[in-house]
């Protein structure tokens, strides 16, 4: 996820608001206007890492108790194999910033813009 | 500044609280948030394997912000756990020890909800820290029509907007 959103007024009396996440910005310029953060978390039923490996690292303990002159590189190899059955951990975070004005809204994740007058929800 | 929002998982007649923002729920047949092999759901011969329920809560822990509203729950559509495996959701303002379901009276599959069509967990508007929203009570169960064996992978996004 890119940085958070942060909210503020628009320098001056207009009412105007602008979203900035330190890279880009959302402004709204009229005070009737909405701007606000979309948020969500996603919680997975996934296996951790640990449960994917540990039924293989016990298949290669039991293999090499019972034979103990594997070669180096076959047993490398099997490790290598292994390593790559752990899943890199992502973002489970997701954050939008959101104008409204007149029922249109503009969805905006820091880089891609939807305008529309759907309710999406990340 | 944005608030500092977890997920939490409830267990025990207190209540006790587990982060599970970055981590995995696992339903089984016992009531803790722990991720392990143990005391896990059954194929049944004949029949539904109900698990103890999963009570979820959104808990802002810090940050700053105005208020947050609009805290609802939703998945894909799709149940992707696999022939006769379930997954069923319900709100529920005030928490009581998680039990064994032994049946799916009260719920709703939560694949019926959907990012149009969300589980409601509260409109707010909601301040400051501590748990905000009802919570978010689900069972997974498990038919006889099931494959055996560990289930693939569902995720479930808890949203809101705040301001």
């Amino acid at each position: 996820m890119s940085q958070p959103f942060e909210i503020t007024p628009l320098p001056g009396d207009g009412g105007g608001r602008v979203a900035f996440n330190g890279a880009t910005r959302l402004t709204v310029l009229e005070a009737d206007a909405r701007l606000f953060r979309r948020r969500a978390v996603k919680v997975s039923t996934t296996k951790p890492p640990a449960e994917t490996v540990l039924p293989l690292l016990n298949e290669l303990a039991g293999q090499l108790v019972a034979d103990l002159s594997i070669d180096g590189e076959t047993l490398s190899a099997r490790l290598a194999h292994i390593a790559q059955q752990i899943k890199p951990t992502t973002s489970t975070q997701v954050e939008w910033a959101v104008a409204e004005l007149n029922g249109v809204r503009v969805y905006f994740d820091g880089q891609d813009v939807v305008v529309t007058q759907r309710d999406l929800q990340p | 500044m944005a608030a500092t929002v977890q997920i939490v998982e409830k267990n025990g007649a207190g209540g006790t609280t587990t982060d599970k923002t970055s981590g995995t729920i696992r339903f089984k047949n016992a009531d803790n948030s722990t991720v392990d092999l143990n005391n896990p759901m059954v194929k049944p011969v004949s029949g539904t394997d109900y698990s103890f329920e999963k009570w979820l809560r959104l808990n802002v822990t810090g940050g700053t912000y105005s208020q947050i509203t609009n805290i609802g729950a939703y998945s894909d559509g799709a149940n992707g756990l696999g022939t006769g495996i379930g997954l069923f959701a319900k709100a529920v303002a005030t928490y009581a020890t998680p039990a064994e379901a032994t049946a799916t009276t009260g719920y709703t599959s939560f694949f019926t909800y959907v990012t149009g069509s969300r589980l409601s967990l509260g409109a707010g508007p909601f301040t400051s820290t501590g748990e905000k929203g009802d919570h978010l009570v689900m069972i997974a169960t498990v038919d006889n029509t099931a494959a055996g064996g560990l289930t693939p992978t569902e995720t479930l996004t808890i949203g809101w907007d705040e301001i």
